[in-house]
């Protein structure tokens, strides 16, 4: 049937999409708390 | 706090909840065709202005008529293409028509495009039943989009009127994740047109490229915002920016209905030929998007709360030395 594959290509595209958005925003969310949590260790002995 | 984290985790779950069900629903519910067009139209003078799949007899605008058994596919085209000359094709029986759009009173139908089909005995309808399953999840993508570049459009709104750090991180926290959906639309629509058109795009069509500029410009927006300097004045710009982008918007989702299109309109059309199944299809995705919406906009909220947070430790460290 014509068209089979670009309906699995698309399906795979969108949901591919929009999982490694989520993977992405994941990954950079911990970075963050990481750098934050280095941070308040830095405050707290002292700025040293 | 701990009520910020129910509300991301009850999102969360009802997105996933909702885009299995659509999935499954699109898979083993949905019809293969979308449209209920079985209707044979045939020089309707009742008929004004409105986008429509035609079968059976079609009449030109010299007034020869044609009888098309076996249209395989159908677009939609405005009708003053059919004072281009692209009438003056020979149609005869056993070829494939891809027929045309607007019907206006007493100017009856116009054929664009003629080509020999492959087979003969091929059924009516799309080209590509099959693949226009992608409708289920292209059109709440596209749809997603815009409301997230109308969230744009207000906070930016706000935040020039009002001020406000808040209205800066909405603002572009949906541009960034309006502009994941807006991609999911352009391409999975270009996997679409391949099967049902045979090309993945065209560039002289309005609906693609007006869709394609609005693609840019937020790309262009975020880009603006990923920069590594933050100075003071990039939100202000930023918003400016955000309301005029959002100007693609309109244009966008009315290209194909002012202008000539090959882009189906299937959607918000006075007539609206969807079926009921594909209608309850379509709106389960629409559902699915917009909760999928609302929850990566919640997560990209945090990471930017996240960023201003560190600038404030790093403030404090900055007067602390």
């Amino acid at each position: 049937m014509i068209g089979v594959e670009q309906f699995y290509w698309a399906y795979l595209v969108i949901w591919a999409g929009i999982v490694l958005y989520v993977l992405y925003l994941t990954h950079r969310q911990n970075r963050i708390k990481r750098e934050i949590d280095l941070l308040k260790e830095v405050m707290e002995s002292g700025g040293k | 706090m701990e009520k910020r984290k129910l509300i991301d985790f009850v999102l969360a779950l009802l997105a996933v909840i909702f885009v299995i069900v659509t999935v499954l629903a699109a898979l083993y519910y949905a019809p293969l065709e979308p449209l209920d067009v079985s209707t044979v139209l045939y020089h309707q003078d009742d008929y004004t202005g409105d986008d429509i799949r035609v079968k059976g007899v079609v009449q030109d605008l010299s007034g020869t008529e044609f009888a098309l058994e076996d249209i395989t596919s159908a677009v939609f085209i405005d009708v003053s293409y059919a004072d281009s000359g692209d009438l003056d094709a020979g149609i005869v029986n056993g070829t494939t028509v891809y027929v045309l759009g607007r019907l206006e009173p007493d100017v009856g139908i116009a054929a664009r495009e003629v080509e020999i089909a492959d087979d003969p005995d091929e059924p009516a309808g799309w080209r590509s039943p099959y693949s226009a399953k992608i409708f289920y999840f292209h059109v709440p993508a596209a749809w997603t989009s815009f409301l997230a570049f109308g969230v744009v459009l207000v906070c930016s709104a706000a935040y020039l009127w009002k001020g406000g750090q808040k209205w800066d991180t909405w603002a572009l926290s949906s541009a960034e994740v309006g502009l994941v959906f807006c991609s999911v639309a352009v391409i999975s629509g270009a996997l679409w047109a391949k099967a049902e058109w045979g090309y993945y795009w065209d560039w002289n069509d309005t609906k693609l490229f007006s869709t394609f500029v609005l693609w840019l410009i937020f790309i262009a927006y975020v880009a603006i915002r990923a920069g590594a300097v933050r100075h003071e004045s990039i939100p202000r710009v930023a918003a400016i920016f955000g309301i005029l982008g959002f100007a693609a918007v309109p244009i966008s989702f009315l290209s194909s209905r002012i202008w000539t299109s090959l882009h189906p309109n299937v959607v918000a059309t006075s007539q609206g030929h969807l079926s009921a199944e594909a209608g309850a299809v379509l709106m389960l995705g629409v559902v699915a998007f917009t909760l999928v919406y609302a929850t990566l906009f919640s997560r990209r909220t945090a990471i930017e709360r996240s960023v201003i947070e560190i600038e404030g430790i790093k403030e404090q460290l900055e007067d602390a030395e």
